[in-house]
């Protein structure tokens, strides 16, 4: 499996596998035996390559927590899709009505910043009241609805400005 | 299991000059096997950067697990047909291990010819589709072909068909396919990823329809851009043809490692044990094996440069001695090894017959080491049944359900081929040494046959054909007989799944094993043996 | 005024300190009930309480500075006194007020001295007026029209400080005279926000200066003796972080000067009960007096070490009418005492503070070391109050074996889940001029480039293989793969 561990400002891609003995990771600067041994409490014995080292750790969803050798570092793990779905956004396109309707509301400007999963447009369609969310991050470059406007299916609510 | 005990001398002059010629003919393999890879116009590699297109080995290297084998198949197809213009068939096929799985993969390789699909394309794809077929492997696809090759559509339509049937008969088996569709697939082509399981589609790049837009408007004068008639947004958001659109092929692929995590993982036949490196070093195969397929060596030799720990259970050490039989384990699989050592004669025959009716009852795979003139002739063994017996091998070759698999070692001749589960006796897999020759006839026996022929037709035409004429007539026929029959000659023709380093081969076969156990054993049934 | 032993106490606070005083409190045998808004995650006090009382408030905090809640809190569940910690109402004289009302103690000055003593700006007057060392210094709410003036006749560089609150919040050095109205404004809008009280004042800045401090303490019957300085100049946006006692900044000369002006002030004020004098010590050698804060400071934990008084012991028997019973010369000091507070905050990001889950939490122990922890492993830290998780206090022989304690203590903590400031403080330690005492308010931000830890290069490849095989997916998906190819590795034909 391939996961992204970003460490600080760093991002190694990592792709863990079973080797003759015990675990590899294959990381850029070659394969490393890896080992975890866990000495209960949260403590672990890890080896990797001729490394080794007692340690805590916890996790948290994507965060690891190490303590090691009296300093605490953070890992963050990524799947490699998610980073190249982020990476793969250039925007210049739109959010669109996912069936005809009546706007609402509208909830952004032209110039907006938005988030990822951050409400838009609200419109109304067979008794349903729908929240239109941003796709992803980006800038609003102009909406093309108003209140009480009508709307057919697919129609551009919003679209986004183009990345630079 | 006992080791084999070897008898030859690593430090002998003979061994050492014979491994040197070994290992230059290997070398020359590998440094064909490298051009047919990488060697590229120049005009075609900044092609494909400018599209934003990485490289089909750049493809490869981010689907696959990294620090897992990946076993290529048929390497050199196409390679000195076609004025060179298709290396590899302009595909490469292959065994991998992605997200775990052990997967075919088909990905056309658009740095020559935009990956267009020349006469041996299409059966480089089917037989991979074969393969898999016959070992229940998921296949993933990276699509990026220029479609079929103009020049010659005929001899790609009929195969080209074939693909698309065997897509169809993987997901009836219930074995999932995905595409990732980082080209055009145009006509036929649109069909690989329609077929598939799952499909991807990277914006900008990958394009999928029947026609495309200058077919459109050639046909109805439509005017529409690759985007709207094919593009991954229209696909994924209006037809429904593909199931996703990424913006990267980067992210494509990893899309489809994502994918293939989901598939069951199959349960694994046959006996397996902990794997052991072969005692003896496998590197001493290059001073074993002859470059002159005239001249004998001891195949049990080659075995403990192949087999766990060296370790080998003959079979019937005293009888029927031109073909060794025994169990051994490879990579720890437990298989049964049919080797020859000299012509087969009534007697090894018979043993041979005997023994792949003993895999069967246990359901232990064969492996078949080929060094073969065939079978033994003259009057006292015709009378001593010579063809019935070989003939009894063939049926018992025949009914055989356990995976069957071959490597042509040295010297392939006639009926002896067959009998020993050549291509023609559907072994999963077979693969053949650099050095090694095959044929119906020896190439000296060939050369001289059909020079003789020729030069008949000759002396009839133009008796006052002069001395000089004559001799290079032989030669050019000498010469012919010589390329044609050589392991390279039949694997550039699609006759076999690839030449090997001998090196390479546990590994290949291991990966072949693996592949094989993920389908049970049926029971044998066997035909009428004349007895 | 007669002696009536405390037996029910009601502890108005939260965290370390709360677990701080029911210990003491429970030690004496005193029934002890703490109160929680019921939108946090209590962590170690009420788990030691005996019991917990539910308070109500549209944020939590608010729900902590509710002076009619909380003092019927205390009557209802029958308190015979209240001990309201630091911060939150500590310094509220209303609380006293109120709880006198009800007849209820209150552990901590009289609201008269408080009124006197917690207001900078009457306080400084105060002092100046007995003829103690003041910094110079304009109030504004002398005369608002001339405030600006008089401001810059007080001399460049000059510190703006709002007249209420504390904590650092609103506090602006100018060191021009143009950007003088720029941040009048900006302290005032600050102080408004903070504090809903927008008066300011200057006084001069002292470059380079170090903060002491003197803890003092009063009884009902007008003794008053002091337990020795504090230095508590290792400060983060004017928050301190690590305190030590002796100062290594003081001589013997200085320490006596120092320490009786403080108890002076504080006799001078009738002050009862514990209370901290604060001084800006100048590079000149010589100090101001700065403010008073009547309650129990948070570093007083350094001042216990090397003196062996339990203070909050020592509130609770003036507040139940007890005179001292002792005299200056009774308080002895033996070596160093360092106190470590551990902050759930994010040094690399401006020392913002941090929020999560405490996954993982390891106390240090050991000889001279303790803790004074408000949290257990688990607890969900949230954004509603300080940041403050727990201090670590070493005591030594010596400087160097205090230091040398220090250190091991915060090799032997662990706090997983939540960024902290944890390896920022043994940084701090391991600067050669925090080992050679020789250090001002102005240290942390001299010294960010190399405090921040840039210079530390992770053990890159241990972090890696812990993250990957601490993933159980990704370690069942390694492992999910037919044997032969863990052997074969990444070969090619």
């Amino acid at each position: 499996m391939k996961k992204i561990f970003r460490l600080g400002e760093t991002e190694h891609a990592c792709s863990l596998r079973r080797g003759a003995e015990g675990m590899v990771l294959e990381t850029e600067t070659g394969p490393l035996p890896c080992a975890l041994q866990p000495l209960g409490a949260a403590r672990y014995r890890i080896s990797a390559g001729e490394e080794q080292a007692e340690a805590l750790i916890a996790r948290h969803g994507e965060r690891i927590w190490v303590r090691l050798r009296g300093r605490t570092h953070v890992i963050d793990a990524v799947d490699p899709l998610d980073a190249l779905a982020a990476a793969g956004h250039h925007g210049g396109d739109g959010a669109q009505a996912p069936m005809p309707g009546t706007i609402v509301s509208v909830l952004v400007q032209p110039g907006a910043e938005v988030k990822a999963g951050q409400d838009l447009v609200v419109m109304e369609s067979m008794k349903l009241e729908v929240t239109i969310r941003a796709p992803h991050d980006g800038r609003i470059a102009a909406v093309h609805c108003a209140p009480g406007d009508q709307v057919p299916l697919k129609f551009t609510l919003v679209s986004f400005e183009a990345a630079t | 299991m006992r080791r084999i005990q070897t008898a030859i001398d690593p430090k002998a002059a003979a061994f050492r000059d014979n491994a040197a010629r070994m290992q230059a003919v290997v070398a020359d393999f590998k440094a064909l096997q490298e051009r047919v890879r990488h060697e590229r116009p120049q005009r075609d590699i900044e092609r494909l950067r400018r599209q934003n297109k990485l490289l089909v080995r750049e493809r490869l290297d981010l689907l696959l697990d990294p620090g897992t084998p990946f076993l290529e198949l048929s390497s050199i197809a196409a390679y000195d047909q076609f004025n060179g213009e298709a290396p590899g068939a302009n595909v490469i096929s292959g065994i991998g291990v992605v997200s775990g799985r052990e997967v075919m993969i088909h990905a056309d390789d658009s740095s020559n010819k935009g990956g267009a699909w020349y006469p041996l394309s299409a059966p480089k794809i089917v037989r991979a589709l074969e393969i898999a077929i016959e070992n229940r492997l998921p296949v993933v696809h990276l699509c990026d072909s220029a479609g079929g090759y103009l020049e010659d559509l005929s001899g790609v339509y009929v195969m080209g068909g074939r693909v698309f049937r065997h897509q169809c008969i993987l997901s009836k088996l219930g074995v999932p396919q995905v595409a990732v569709v980082l080209g055009h697939c145009t006509a036929g082509g649109a069909y690989v990823p329609a077929l598939c399981e799952h499909t991807i589609m990277v914006r900008g790049t990958g394009a999928v329809f029947l026609g495309g837009p200058p077919l459109v408007k050639a046909a109805t004068g439509e005017e529409v851009t690759v985007e709207a008639l094919g593009g991954a947004d229209m696909h994924t958001t209006v037809s429904g043809t593909a199931d996703y659109a990424v913006d990267s092929e980067a992210e494509g692929i990893a899309l489809a490692r994502e994918l293939v995590a989901g598939f069951s993982q199959p349960r694994k036949h046959f006996d397996w044990a902990d794997a052991e490196a072969p005692y003896y070093d496998p590197r001493e195969l290059y001073g074993i094996l002859p470059v002159d397929y005239k001249v004998q060596f001891d195949m049990r030799e080659v075995i403990a440069r192949m087999v766990d720990g060296s370790r080998f259970q003959e079979y019937q050490p005293g009888y029927g001695v031109t073909l060794i039989c025994g169990w051994a384990r490879l990579w720890g699989c437990k298989v049964g090894i049919l080797g020859n050592n000299g012509v087969l004669f009534s007697d090894s025959s018979l043993k041979a017959a005997h023994f792949i009716q003993l895999c069967n009852q246990i359901g232990t795979p064969m492996i078949f080491l080929q060094n073969t003139t065939g079978y033994m002739i003259g009057r006292t063994y015709e009378e001593r049944g010579i063809t019935k017996d070989g003939a009894k091998m063939l049926m018992a070759q025949a009914g055989s359900e356990v995976p069957k698999f071959t490597v042509v070692t040295s010297g392939a001749f006639g009926a002896g081929y067959y009998g020993m589960c050549g291509r023609s006796w559907d072994p999963r897999l077979i693969f053949s040494w650099p050095q090694a020759k095959m044929g119906v006839m020896g190439p000296e026996q060939a050369g001289n046959t059909l020079a003789d022929v020729k030069l008949r037709q000759l002396r009839r035409e133009r008796p006052d054909a002069s001395d000089e004429e004559v001799a290079e007539l032989r030669r050019r026929t000498r010469e012919k007989s010589e390329r044609e029959t050589s392991t390279l000659w039949f694997s550039a023709r699609m006759q076999d799944d690839g030449v090997l380093d001998p090196l390479d081969t546990r590994n290949a076969l291991g990966i072949a094993l693996s592949c094989a156990a993920n389908v049970p054993v049926a029971e044998p049934r066997y035909g009428v043996f004349r007895m | 005024m007669t002696a009536a032993p405390i037996r029910r106490l009601l502890v108005a606070n939260r965290g370390e300190i709360a677990a701080r005083i029911l210990r003491t409190a429970k030690a004496q045998g005193i029934e002890c009930a703490i109160v929680r808004h019921a939108a946090e995650d209590g962590g170690l006090a009420p788990q030691l309480a005996d019991a917990v009382i539910p308070i109500e408030g549209a944020t939590p905090v608010a729900a902590y500075l509710d002076v009619t809640q909380i003092a019927e809190a205390a009557r209802r569940w029958g308190a015979d006194a209240v001990h309201p910690g630091y911060g939150f109402l500590s310094e509220n004289p209303a609380l006293a007020r109120a709880l006198d009302a009800a007849g209820i103690r209150f552990v901590g000055p009289p609201p008269e001295v408080t009124e006197l003593m917690g207001d900078k700006i009457s306080a400084r007057r105060f002092v100046a007026e007995r003829g103690f060392p003041v910094a110079p210094s304009a109030i504004e709410a002398d005369d608002p029209g001339s405030f600006a003036r008089r401001a810059l006749a007080v001399g460049l560089p000059i510190l703006i400080k709002p007249a209420a609150g504390g904590g650092g919040k609103g506090m602006r050095i100018v060191r021009s005279a143009e950007v003088l109205d720029a941040e009048l404004a900006a302290a005032r809008r600050e102080g408004e926000r903070y504090f809903g009280d927008g008066r300011l004042f200057v006084e001069r800045y002292v470059e380079r200066p170090r903060h002491i401090e003197v803890q003092v303490l009063g009884d009902q019957h007008g003794n008053v003796v002091h337990f020795g300085e504090r230095e508590c100049s290792v400060q983060r946006r004017f928050q301190k972080i690590i305190e030590e006692t002796p100062s290594p900044a003081l001589d013997a000369g200085t320490r006596a000067q120092i320490c009786e002006v403080a108890a002076g002030i504080a006799r001078a004020a009738g002050y009862i009960g514990a209370g901290t004098v604060e001084f800006i010590y100048g590079a000149d050698g010589k100090f101001y007096f700065l403010e008073m804060n009547t309650r129990l400071q948070v570093e007083h934990p350094v001042t216990e070490c090397v003196t062996g008084f339990d203070l909050v012991a020592e509130q609770l028997r003036v507040a139940a009418g007890e005179p001292l019973g002792y005299g200056q010369a009774d308080i002895g000091f033996q070596g160093h005492a360092i106190e470590l507070r551990l902050c759930a905050e994010d040094p690399a990001q401006g020392f913002m503070p941090a929020t999560g889950s405490l996954l993982v939490l390891r106390e240090p122990a050991g000889p001279g070391v303790r803790v004074d922890s408000g949290v257990v492993e688990g607890q969900r830290v949230g954004s509603d109050f300080d940041s403050l998780l727990a201090k670590l206090i070493v005591h030594g022989r010596n400087r160097s074996q205090a230091l040398a304690r220090a250190r091991q203590a915060l090799a032997d903590t662990a706090c997983l889940g939540v960024a902290t400031n944890l390896d920022y403080l043994d940084r701090i330690l391991a600067h050669p001029q925090f080992a050679a005492g020789d250090y001002s308010t102005a240290f942390l931000d001299e010294q960010a480039a190399e405090l921040g830890g840039a210079a530390e290069t992770p053990p890159t490849a241990l972090l890696l293989a812990a993250a990957a095989l601490s993933d159980g997916h990704m370690v069942a998906a390694a492992a999910d793969m037919p044997r032969l190819y863990a052997q074969m590795g990444a070969w090619r034909n």
